[in-house]
């Protein structure tokens, strides 16, 4: 864990000549970065995601030193962190970014909640559970099978609207064999830990990545099974549990989170999806597309 | 303040009705209601959500029943039915 250090005005930084930005909800993350192998790691979470609203906000954090002497990292010119590694300084400033971003979002009254947001055949479909249900495997097929992911994490809401937090979807070993129809995993630059993950931006692999503010057109609560793959209806109060459950307030109130996530699913078709090793909850989701064609 | 029923037993029974301090959500299958006072949440079924609403204090507790059966346009739930919902949502502390 990077210690934090007492705030202190930067003085004699060397930012990288092009610093990378990020747009992540309503905050427009620029960072800028001397030290090769700090960029290096930086860029790994890097992403282009096209976001349907402007930034209203800018978060400007500097990387100075290098791996030999130790790095600083400055939030607008106050010192954040001391760190040693590349890799904390990656945790620094994704984790300062967000944060930031989850702040505002949260004071402009948005909810954040743990799922996936994907598209098939033009169905908005959030998808929420537990880590370990297979959000992310789900999302990899969907991507795979011409849909479009928005996230595979995260999600604000306010009043039934839904806008997807812009991250890298975190791909763990072993789901290239499961979504064999999506070779770019493979290419995916990889972020080192236990077990080390694939970052994907779809953009990278020739896909598009946008990320609209709006109601989605289902809900579904995945759990996974050891048995068949199944979806079925299930009713609105038990996905607001889910979504209770899986909400990260920052400085809203506990009535505030009730109240959003039962406006997520306020007039929204809910079901469960017992997620099975066959590999067929993809089609499952396919099936919600077909429903509402009728 | 509880208000006066409406009561056809006699007029002037006290209804009742739901506590303050209780953030009511309305989904397609019932109401999720937060207890601010006891940080509690509540998921109500579409029966008990209906007898919730229907516990603003102008209704008898023994006109309940019937108003639950017109609103959903059945003959069900019995009178039995909607009392025992009725002392949940006393027990829990969502009516008095």
């Amino acid at each position: 864990m990077p210690g934090q250090a007492p705030r202190r005005r930067a003085r004699g930084l060397t930012p990288s000549p092009v610093p990378t930005e990020d747009q992540i909800l309503w905050h427009r993350v620029v960072v800028e970065v001397a030290d090769p192998r700090a960029a290096e790691q930086l860029a790994r979470m890097h992403q282009c995601a096209e976001h349907d609203v402007a930034p209203l906000a800018t978060v400007r954090l500097t990387v100075t030193g290098d791996a030999g002497a130790g790095y600083q990292v400055f939030d607008n010119g106050d010192l954040l962190a001391r760190v040693g590694t590349p890799r904390q300084v990656l945790d620094e400033v994704f984790a300062r970014a967000h944060r930031r971003a989850f702040e505002l979002a949260s004071l402009k009254g948005w909810v954040r909640f743990h799922g996936a947001v994907l598209t098939v055949d033009g169905t908005r479909i959030a998808v929420v559970g537990d880590s370990g249900a297979g959000k992310t495997t789900l999302a990899m097929a969907v991507l795979a099978g011409g849909g479009a992911v928005e996230t595979d994490e995260s999600f604000v809401a306010r009043d039934g609207e839904v806008f997807s937090v812009a991250r890298r979807f975190h791909v763990k070993p072993g789901t290239a064999e499961l979504v064999p129809s999506a070779p770019w995993l493979a290419d995916a630059p990889v972020l080192d830990g236990d077990p080390p993950l694939q970052l994907v931006d779809p953009t990278e692999h020739g896909l598009a990545w946008r990320l609209p503010v709006g109601p989605v057109d289902h809900v579904v609560q995945v759990e996974r099974t050891s048995g068949a793959s199944r979806l079925e209806p299930v009713g609105a109060s038990v996905v607001v549990q889910g979504l209770i459950a899986e909400s990260f307030p920052v400085v809203e109130s506990r009535a505030v989170v009730v109240r959003q996530a039962s406006a997520v699913v306020a007039g929204v078709p809910t079901h469960r999806l017992a997620n099975g090793p066959d590999g067929v909850a993809p089609e499952l989701l396919r099936s919600l597309t077909l429903r509402r064609g009728g | 303040m509880a208000a006066m029923a409406d009561d056809p037993d006699g007029g002037t029974a006290t209804g009742p009705r739901g506590i303050d301090g209780l953030e009511v959500n309305e989904v397609d299958d019932g109401l999720v209601i937060y207890d601010v006072e006891r940080d509690r949440v509540h998921y109500l079924n579409p029966t008990a959500g209906v007898v919730f609403a229907l516990c603003d204090g102008t209704h008898g507790e023994a006109t309940l029943p019937g108003l639950v059966r017109q609103a959903f346009g059945t003959d069900e739930p019995s009178d039995g039915e909607v009392a025992e919902c009725l002392a949940k949502l006393r027990a829990e502390g969502l009516v008095a």
